[in-house]
């Protein structure tokens, strides 16, 4: 057999683009000459979707390479829906559902049965969903998903994990400031968003007010089978398993959840904002009002922001920042999008002496995205990196399993995956420079700072009125 | 990258299994892994894992920063951000005109750099500095015209490369890519060329860029100050108590032919290890391999550091003013692999931090709620040479560092005057059975594993001496082990401070 004939699928989903590389470099490279790639067929398999009849989703996808389950759940919840005063809620919710007990088994007896078989639960939450995870060895499935079950229907909030949770958010929110980019990355966001949820975080008072029963109504109210969609691998039978969750999750039929709506965010105007700390090194953050999920001109925003500060080494302002000049060990731009607005943001670090001159080098570097069209080589650069790396996204049962709801999920275009290819291919230099037209804005930003001002090369004003952050001390 | 152990470090567990579910996937490796020795000494180990059409390719080098010259800190490291500059043909327009060039800013910077760092310069060294520079920004720039910047990475890139990058650690540098199966040779072209012809152009550039690392890692970070000023401490004759990325007064004065040699000393077919784990055809793999690599020669490797670290005679404490909430490493030293002892380690260390039920999570994060977190490493700085296992606790408010190191010291007496029970034994020999599987699920995880090891402990198949020996170990070895090293007199203690504490002000005046 060939190697040309090992990867026998009926979809090719990528095809090498011979003859580009004398382009790229510039002139013929020896070492090129001759090479050839093999087609690449991936033809990953589909996970199977299941509805149960409480609502829940199930994406099943049959993997016996190894003796292990795994699930991931998403859940339709989020720290958006702490209520006012009670930042905070929604985190700690999910850890003691995960730490306070379930059904009639202590903290302790869920954590020794699980880990005397090496098994794993966790529960998270972030801005706009909740995860939980199970892992397992499949010998081990009943306990693992009855365990995983009773956890997420059944939590038992036991009131000294509600304590000791507590104490830990009080100890994180006491070291927020330990970690400068940390610091400067919380600013930005609220500079930008005000109060709005996006950028709510939790405060000593907010942590004193959450009780034990705030945690059972924050759960009631948001962990519901129909908003419970679950990614499931591993090493089964797919009906089997099924009826395993199904029995599992038997009789968890609350009543329908309303969640509030969440108010569109109101951006703030740019700033430049300071906060002084002993460090050997200055943090910048900056960043502007940014797009949502849905957005359709995403595959443009991609490949300019890929071309401006996205994608290595290549960058634009790694290569003016970092490989030209030595100003920084990274620089990188990202858009970080939500289910409303959400926002740019791009960071770096380095000495206190260049920060002006690295600030001012990415908004030039911001603006000539806006001015002119950027050059073949960038662009087959990165639309061929983008479409080349895609069967990346196929690599694991889990993965894949997951890739098949996470989308949908999250309110991404409908066929996202499937139109990934033919969608990047489409853009062009033209729809490039009009994304950057109309998503960069390098005049109106927040930029952060964090450092010793005094050591700055030129002051901060050179860039415009500067206002000091001054930060809480931990003993508040 | 910081000199890790990957696998028996990572994450917290996720899957488990049964003896018998592990014979069957350890015979399974067995017969996975495919070694074959070039005739140059290049060692490659092959697995086919065909779940996705990808592969990940790893090149490990058994070079790192103990093997450096003792006033030449950080170049493992700077060579390591320099072999992405290119060959004679990747990253250059012209390297006839280029070369005279890079040479040029040799001259010039043996001339500028003691000039840039001097205090006290007359008018006219500073006159000279500034026209020195001067010339050398002239010089950079027409070599910057002769220059494709970052080909080497753009060409994987094109191609569809994730994870593309590199990692310099105490013990070894790895170059470690993952590509659409497909690409396979375009890797075995341009590494057999990075290992047979690199040119470390812009090399004073990327020497600012390395600085500007230093300071992101070492001096912004309140684990990177406290780690190093526990490391420094802790060793003071070997060189794991020097800093990965070398002292700052090291790493400006380096020059472009100082690392240029440290590569032509290491950087041998023989003294490299290459794994490729994914959707291979291992046959047409060795076939290749050999086609591109076998014409590098081997070459003689100098002997290795000899120097031993004394044994230690009594508590080393060592405070860090930082601007950030106290923190606290605690290390005892200890031998490494193949010692039984070094085993005996890695079941500790997963005893007292491994998950919600190990033993220092349970009794400062919940029970006594004097930290906030705690782990543990064995193995660190390197493996190598003995090393230390090393604590790491951030404790919680109005908990002091001095309160939370008796709450720590008070478990590891229990390791001592406690047989561990046959259940607790139990759950970690499950624990690390279950680690193997997990390796086992990705192929760039496995390819660091193998090389890994190959290259630390002679050979790939130590995963399995691992797990054969942590089932051999009993309650008795581990008492005797916490007795023999987790002593007053072997321990060094770095604690992180806001504020010179209370006490050593009043010892001050």
């Amino acid at each position: 057999m060939n190697r040309h004939q090992r990867w026998t699928g009926a979809r090719a989903l990528l095809v090498a683009f011979a003859g580009f590389m004398a382009g790229l470099a510039h002139g013929q490279l020896p070492i090129l000459e001759g090479l050839e790639y093999p087609p690449l067929n991936a033809n990953p398999p589909k996970a199977e979707k299941v509805v149960l009849k409480n609502g829940m989703r199930l994406f099943l996808l049959e993997d016996h390479e190894l003796p292990i389950l795994n699930i991931t759940a998403y859940i339709k919840t989020g720290e958006i829906y702490d209520p006012p005063g009670k930042t905070g809620l929604a985190g700690m919710t999910a850890a003691v559902m995960r730490n306070g007990g379930a059904a009639a088994r202590t903290p302790d007896e869920i954590n020794e049965a699980l880990e005397f078989i090496a098994g794993s639960i966790e529960v998270g939450m972030s801005d706009e969903y909740g995860t939980a995870s199970l892992n397992v060895l499949v010998k081990d499935a009943d306990m693992g998903v009855q365990l995983f079950a009773d956890i997420l229907m059944n939590p038992a909030f036991q009131e000294e994990k509600v304590e000791l949770q507590r104490g830990q958010l009080i100890e994180a929110i006491r070291r927020r400031n330990d970690s400068p980019l940390q610091t400067a990355f919380r600013e930005m966001q609220v500079r930008l968003y005000g109060d709005h949820p996006y950028a709510r975080y939790s405060t000593m008072e907010s942590a004193m007010a959450i009780g034990r029963e705030d945690m059972i109504a924050f759960h009631r109210e948001h962990f519901h089978p129909e908003g419970i969609w679950m990614a499931v691998s591993g090493d089964f039978q797919t009906d089997d398993i099924v009826q395993k969750i199904e029995k599992a999750f038997e009789g968890w039929n609350p009543p329908a959840v309303e969640r509030p709506e969440t108010p569109a965010p109101q951006f703030k105007p740019g700033g430049i904002y300071h906060i002084e700390k002993e460090i050997g090194q200055t943090f910048i953050v900056f960043g502007h009002a940014g797009i949502q999920r849905t957005n359709p001109d995403w595959h443009s925003i991609l490949v300019m922001n890929d071309i401006l500060g996205g994608s290595g080494f290549s960058s634009r302002l790694m290569r003016k920042i970092r490989v030209e000049r030595g100003l920084t060990y990274g620089i990188s731009t990202n858009f970080f999008r939500k289910n409303l607005d959400g926002f740019f943001f791009g960071y770096a670090s380095t000495q206190h002496q260049n920060v002006v001159e690295l600030i001012e080098l990415a908004k030039e570097t911001m603006a000539g995205m806006r001015a002119n069209p950027v050059n073949d080589l960038e662009l087959a650069l990165v639309k061929n990196q983008n479409i080349n790396s895609f069967v990346f996204l196929y690599t694991s049962s889990a993965q894949i399993a997951a890739q098949s709801l996470v989308y949908q999920f999250l309110g991404y275009p409908e066929e996202y995956l499937e139109n990934w290819t033919s969608n990047i291919a489409a853009v062009t230099k033209e729809s490039v420079l009009a994304a950057a037209q109309k998503y960069l804005n390098p005049d109106e930003m927040v930029i952060v700072t964090v450092g010793q001002r005094e050591k700055f090369g030129r002051p901060l004003e050179e860039l415009g009125e500067v206002k000091e952050i001054r930060l809480e001390s931990p003993e508040k | 990258m910081i000199g890790n152990r990957f696998v028996r470090f990572a994450a917290p567990l996720i899957s488990a299994c049964v003896a018998l579910c592990l014979t069957a996937s350890a015979q399974n490796l067995e017969e996975r892994v495919v070694e074959h020795t070039l005739d140059n000494g290049m060692k490659l180990l092959l697995m086919r894992r065909a779940q996705s059409p990808t592969v990940a390719l790893h090149i490990w080098v058994k070079a790192g920063s103990v093997d450096e010259p003792i006033d030449r800190t950080g170049i493992a490291h700077m060579l390591e951000h320099m072999l992405f500059k290119g060959t004679r043909q990747l990253g250059a327009l012209n390297y006839e005109a280029e070369k005279p060039l890079l040479d040029k800013l040799d001259e010039l910077h043996a001339q500028y750099d003691p000039l840039k760092v001097a205090d006290d310069l007359s008018e006219e060294q500073a006159a000279l500095r500034d026209s020195l520079k001067a010339e050398i920004e002239r010089v950079q720039e027409q070599a910057r015209e002769l220059v494709v910047p970052s080909q080497v990475s753009e060409l994987y890139e094109y191609e569809g490369a994730i994870g593309l990058n590199a990692g310099t650690g105490t013990d070894f540098t790895n170059y470690v890519v993952s590509l659409p199966a497909n690409k396979i040779e375009l890797w075995m072209r341009i590494e057999a060329e990075r290992m047979r012809d690199p040119v470390l152009r812009e090399f004073y550039t990327e020497r600012d860029v390395v600085m500007e690392e230093r300071k992101q890692r070492y001096e912004a970070s309140s684990f990177g100050r406290l780690s190093d000023a526990l490391l420094t401490t802790a060793f003071k004759a070997h060189p794991y108590g020097t800093p990965i990325i070398g002292w700052e007064s090291d790493i400006e004065r380096l020059k472009r032919p100082e690392a240029e040699l440290f590569f032509k000393t290491y950087y041998a077919p023989n003294n490299a290890v290459v794994t490729i784990v994914g959707d291979i055809d291992i046959e047409w793999v060795i076939e290749r391999m050999t086609q591109y690599f076998s014409d590098i020669p081997a070459q003689e490797i100098p002997p290795r550091i000899g120097t031993k670290e004394p044994k230690q005679i009594g508590e080393r404490r060592v405070y860090v003013k930082f601007a950030a909430e106290p923190r606290l490493q605690v290390a005892y030293h200890k031998p490494t692999i193949p010692s039984y002892d070094d085993f005996v380690f890695d079941v500790i260390n997963s005893l007292l931090t491994s998950g919600r039920t190990a033993r220092l999570y349970k009794a400062l994060v919940e029970e006594r709620q004097v930290a906030s977190s705690v782990r543990s490493v064995n193995g660190y700085p390197g493996a190598r040479f003995p090393n230390l296992f090393m604590i790491d606790i951030v404790p919680r408010s109005p908990h002091t560092p001095t309160q939370v190191e008796r709450a720590l010291y008070a478990e590891l007496e229990r390791l001592k005057n406690e047989p561990v029970s046959d259940r607790e034994l139990q759950k970690v020999r499950n624990q690390f059975q279950a680690d193997f599987i997990r390796g086992l699920n990705s192929n760039a995880g496995m390819a660091s594993q193998l090389g890994y090891y190959e290259l630390i402990a002679g050979s790939w198949r130590y995963t399995q001496t691992l797990l054969d020996t942590v089932n051999r170990i009993d309650a008795e070895d581990i008492q005797r082990v916490a007795r023999e090293y987790l002593t007053w007199e072997n321990r060094t203690v770095a604690v992180l401070v806001r504020e010179a504490p209370a006490a050593q002000e009043e010892a001050g005046k």
